[in-house]
């Protein structure tokens, strides 16, 4: 009996010294860091499915990636989306719908994922070995350390940091959206075909204008407070001016983000209706796919929008809606 | 007086629209019947008088009191619209179809801002998220409905 007790007391221990070792093998951080733009060039075909209030979307996409943030990106279903591509030069990112291009957004002005705010605002859990598509992953917990984020699980590739699967769910374990690689190929990047990431040669019209600002360029222009940061961990990360294709009036556009969420903030000039509120109002939640608040400020109407709980997005709505120099 | 079998044709050959085979048999009938040869020759003669008479001018007011008759007694008269009032009123009812037509989609479909649509701005920040994680194409796909439906 007693040597059974201590047989089992030198299991556990050794389980406590080699465990540790083993995981510090894997530098999940700088795995996440690749996440965003692996360094390998490859074709994936992906099954993307989200919940959205009582109904959900889903699609299958085929990508084709190459180092330095190069990539086409095509919907094969739904019906309604075949059509949509994206195209990345690494710079610019186009969005084209049966090869017209409709949008664009500049790469480089948009935060990557940023690991230390993220860190800053969530719990990673201990990476835990598994298998997917015959490839070594590493399965990471992602846990926000306050309410009213969702929570996401990463399944990354051990080598390279490529997001084969992703699962987001709300606190109490309903999901919200599920990504999964069906398909995965390494390629040479020589057997890219150029064509694959071709920009467009005609400017389209249609295209909108985006213009970057700094905080302070932006308060300076649109007459307003742009706090540093807002409650829940999201701090202010950039901010452009956009003027849509047939509006003629821009609109400005500031983003707060946690590390890993980001909430959008839109201020809309010179179009306030009389029925608007001056006290931030959560739209219906069968209106878009994600919450929205709005609300009057003087002659303008913000719309703050965001993947988070309504709760919480009302709450930092309502912070910014009080800001005051 | 004529024979009682050829009278008809008489008239007929005399207006000149008698077919030309019983032309021909009336000719030769006229060849051999006096009595008929007379008649042709007597309405003639009745016909070329006439056109030699004067022909007197309607007394003033003639035309007005006729018609003024005729349209108050006529008890059915159809409906006739003139011309130009009919394109007027065929554009009037495309106008008032196009009206109805743009009032029952207002009235139908929910309330859409005049300046761009929620939607648009929800789908300009899904693809703004989406480019955290390399184009993710979780926040890709919403942002792709919601841009399809604010477009």
């Amino acid at each position: 009996m007693r040597r059974m007790a201590r047989a089992r007391w030198v299991a556990w221990l050794a389980l406590m010294v080699t465990a540790p070792a083993g995981m510090a093998q894997v530098n999940v951080l700088s795995l996440l860091k690749k996440t965003a733009n692996p360094p390998v060039a490859y074709q994936c075909k992906v099954v993307v499915t989200t919940w959205h209030s009582k109904a959900s979307d889903a699609a299958m996409l085929r990508e084709w990636r190459l180092p330095g943030g190069r990539y086409r990106v095509e919907y094969l279903a739904p019906k309604n989306l075949r059509g949509v591509v994206l195209i990345s030069d690494g710079k610019r990112r186009w969005r084209l719908v049966n090869n017209r291009p409709v949008w664009q957004l500049p790469l480089d002005e948009t935060p990557l994922l940023q690991v230390d705010l993220l860190t800053r605002n969530y719990r990673l859990s201990e990476p835990v070995p598994a298998t997917l598509l015959g490839r070594k992953v590493w399965r990471v917990d992602v846990t926000p350390k306050v309410s009213g984020k969702p929570r996401h699980r990463f399944w990354l590739d051990a080598e390279h940091g490529i997001l084969l699967r992703m699962e987001t769910s709300r606190p109490d374990g309903t999901p919200i959206a599920f990504m999964t690689v069906t398909e995965l190929r390494f390629l040479d990047p020589k057997a890219f075909a150029p064509s694959l990431f071709a920009i467009p040669r005609k400017a389209a019209n249609r295209l909108p204008q985006v213009r970057s600002l700094s905080r302070l360029e932006a308060q300076k222009r649109w007459s307003l407070i742009l706090p540093e940061t807002l409650p829940a961990g999201f701090t202010f990360s950039g901010a452009e001016e956009v003027t849509l294709p047939h509006h003629r009036r821009p609109f400005l556009h500031a983003r707060y983000g946690d590390g890993l969420m980001l909430v959008s903030l839109f201020i809309l000039a010179g179009e306030g209706e009389e029925e608007e509120a001056e006290e931030p109002l959560l739209l219906s939640p069968t209106a878009t796919r994600l919450p929205v608040v709005r609300w009057k400020m003087r002659e303008r109407v913000c719309y703050l929008i965001g993947g988070v709980s309504r709760p919480l997005l009302h709450r930092l709505a309502k912070t910014l809606s009080q800001a005051k120099r | 007086m004529a024979c009682p079998e050829w009278s008809e044709k008489l008239s007929a050959y005399l207006d000149g629209a008698l077919e030309a085979e019983p032309s021909a048999a009336l000719e030769k009938h006229l060849e051999t019947c006096a009595d008929c040869r007379q008649t042709l020759h007597d309405w003639r003669r009745l016909r070329e008088r006439l056109r030699t008479l004067p022909v007197p001018p309607p007394a003033v007011g003639m035309w007005r009191r006729v018609m003024h008759r005729v349209m108050r007694r006529s008890p059915a008269r159809p409906f006739v619209v003139p011309h130009r009032l009919f394109w007027w009123m065929t554009a009037a009812a495309c106008l008032l179809g196009a009206g109805l037509v743009w009032w029952w989609q207002q009235a139908s479909s929910p309330p859409s801002p005049s300046r761009p649509a929620v939607n648009l701005l929800v789908g300009y920040h899904a693809d703004t998220v989406a480019l955290t994680l390399g184009d993710c194409p979780t926040w890709h796909l919403v942002a792709s409905n919601e841009l399809m439906e604010g477009e």
